[in-house]
């Protein structure tokens, strides 16, 4: 099942090593046209918090954030390459925890929607 | 957004889901069914847009022609009946008050066409230089509203809804019956396609929007597809490109001022040139959108600012409008973002699209 983050990323274990990340579909909506998706070069490990990877919008910017302290196990490249294919569904990015993760710090759709409504 | 000023087709806008935003105070739509679509649409075929927001003044009595001639700096004077013409107001320090469009019926009625964050500013600026001069300065913003239809397809879908024999041409207008009613459909437009801006009352042009969206096909689309059509046309935005703090001759407009007449403001102000108004244009690898605002490097001495920036989707690349050094030397132009370099090429013209765009690309 989903967990969401107040920064609109969405994580799904996959198993006890590996969760997918992707963005929810209220970011995908309000970002509307994305025309490039950027890896941040040359960087393996990622503080929670820190930038995973870059949306550019014909809109805006917006910075995809890792959830936790975590390695990047794997990138959905066909969707970075293809940035217009990007959705809430599919993952953008595989990554692995470097720390304890507590489920219980995010929250579930129903909650993250709740939430999108009073902001 | 309740003291929000509604456009012309705000209840469409409701109905069809539009994202609205606050633009100068009117309620517009950003997009309908995304900005690259109806971007795309406008280039293949054609769109409609809603510009109730743009300014509208007419320009009235027997002084109306020799008023907006001295006040603004191109050829006015020497305009034909039923032409239109681009123009700029300035201030004394030949600063861009606004950029115009202006219609002229005769010479004692002009209309005047200002953006719409200008429109309270032109209309100021018109009486304090009316001095004793017979003319009337009539706010028709409310009375005449605006909506333009642009595109390759654009003239070959209205010409048949509203009788028109042939095709109006490029910066031509009439004005026609239309049902009993009086309609102005200009060949204007700021989209780098054909097309046409049609004025009348609200009630006439609603009914041909709905006519043209609902029976004929046309895609609305918002202030979004706009503002990347303009830009890959080389259209300044008022406020963005061009504002009071930018000459003419900087902004690269020189070619609209007549420099021959006698003008309000002195030559030296007009030709000033301490930066200038280029286009660049990114390598297809660098992913990033220049933004308004951030700052090139050539060097590492700081060089100027982007003004506009978007991705062009007819070149498959990052494109920017920027305000640039005067003395620039032969190094590369450098943006810094996000702790990258990204490198800008400084193009000759100041557009991006349809006549130059083999030339350009070619790295």
């Amino acid at each position: 099942m989903k967990a969401y983050l107040k920064t609109h990323e969405w994580i799904e274990a996959t198993n006890e090593e590996s969760y997918e990340l992707g963005i929810s579909k209220h970011a995908v909506e309000k970002l509307g046209d994305v025309v490039f998706i950027e890896k941040i070069e040359n960087k393996d490990i990622y503080e929670a918090g820190e930038t995973l990877l870059i949306l550019e919008s014909v809109k805006a910017v917006a910075d995809v954030y890792a959830p936790f302290k975590c390695k990047v196990s794997k990138y959905n490249e066909d969707m970075i390459e293809n940035p217009e294919s990007l959705n809430a569904a599919d993952a953008l990015v595989h990554i692995s925890p470097l720390e304890e993760i507590r489920m219980s710090k995010y929250m579930d759709e129903s909650s993250y929607l709740a939430a999108l409504e009073t902001t | 957004m309740s003291n929000l000023r509604l456009p012309l087709s705000h209840d469409y806008n409701l109905g069809a889901q539009a994202q609205l935003t606050d633009f100068c105070g009117w309620n517009m739509p950003v997009s309908y069914q995304g900005i690259l679509d109806e971007y795309k649409e406008c280039r293949e075929n054609a769109v409609i847009f809603d510009v109730s927001h743009m300014g509208r003044i007419l320009i009235e009595g027997k002084d109306a022609l020799k008023f907006l001639d001295f006040h603004t700096t191109n050829k006015i004077s020497k305009l034909k009946n039923m032409k239109a013409i681009y123009t700029l107001l300035l201030n004394e320090e030949a600063g861009i008050i606004d950029d115009l469009i202006i219609y002229k019926f005769n010479e004692a009625k002009l209309l005047v066409i200002s953006n719409a964050a200008n429109h309270d500013k032109v209309i100021a600026n018109f009486n304090a230089r009316k001095n004793n001069q017979e003319i009337k300065i009539i706010d028709l913003q409310e009375e005449l509203l605006q909506i333009a239809v642009q595109g390759p397809s654009a003239k070959s879908i209205v010409n048949p809804l509203l009788d028109l024999g042939e095709d109006i041409n490029y910066f031509n207008f009439e004005e026609i019956d239309f049902y009993g009613e009086k309609l102005i459909v200009a060949a204007t437009g700021y989209t780098g396609e054909a097309g046409y801006e049609l004025y009348a009352s609200k009630a006439v042009l609603l009914d041909i929007w709905n006519e043209l969206t609902s029976e004929r096909g046309v895609q609305p689309a918002g202030l979004g597809a706009r503002d990347l059509l303009r830009l890959e046309a080389g259209y300044c935005l008022h406020g963005n490109d061009i504002d009071k703090n930018s000459s003419p001759t900087e902004a690269n407009l020189g070619w609209n001022l007549d420099t021959e007449k006698a003008f309000s403001i002195g030559l030296e102000k007009l030709t000033r040139k301490n930066k200038e108004l280029k286009a660049l244009i990114f390598p297809k690898t660098q992913k990033l959108i220049p933004r308004n605002g951030m700052e090139l490097f050539q060097g590492g001495e700081s060089i100027g600012k982007i003004t506009s920036g978007a991705y062009s989707p007819i070149l498959d690349r990052a494109i920017a409008l920027a305000y640039l050094k005067t003395d620039l030397g032969d190094e590369e132009i450098m943006l810094k973002q996000r702790n990258k370099i990204f490198k800008a090429k400084v193009l000759q013209e100041n557009w991006f699209y349809r006549n130059i765009k083999e030339k350009m690309i070619q790295e």
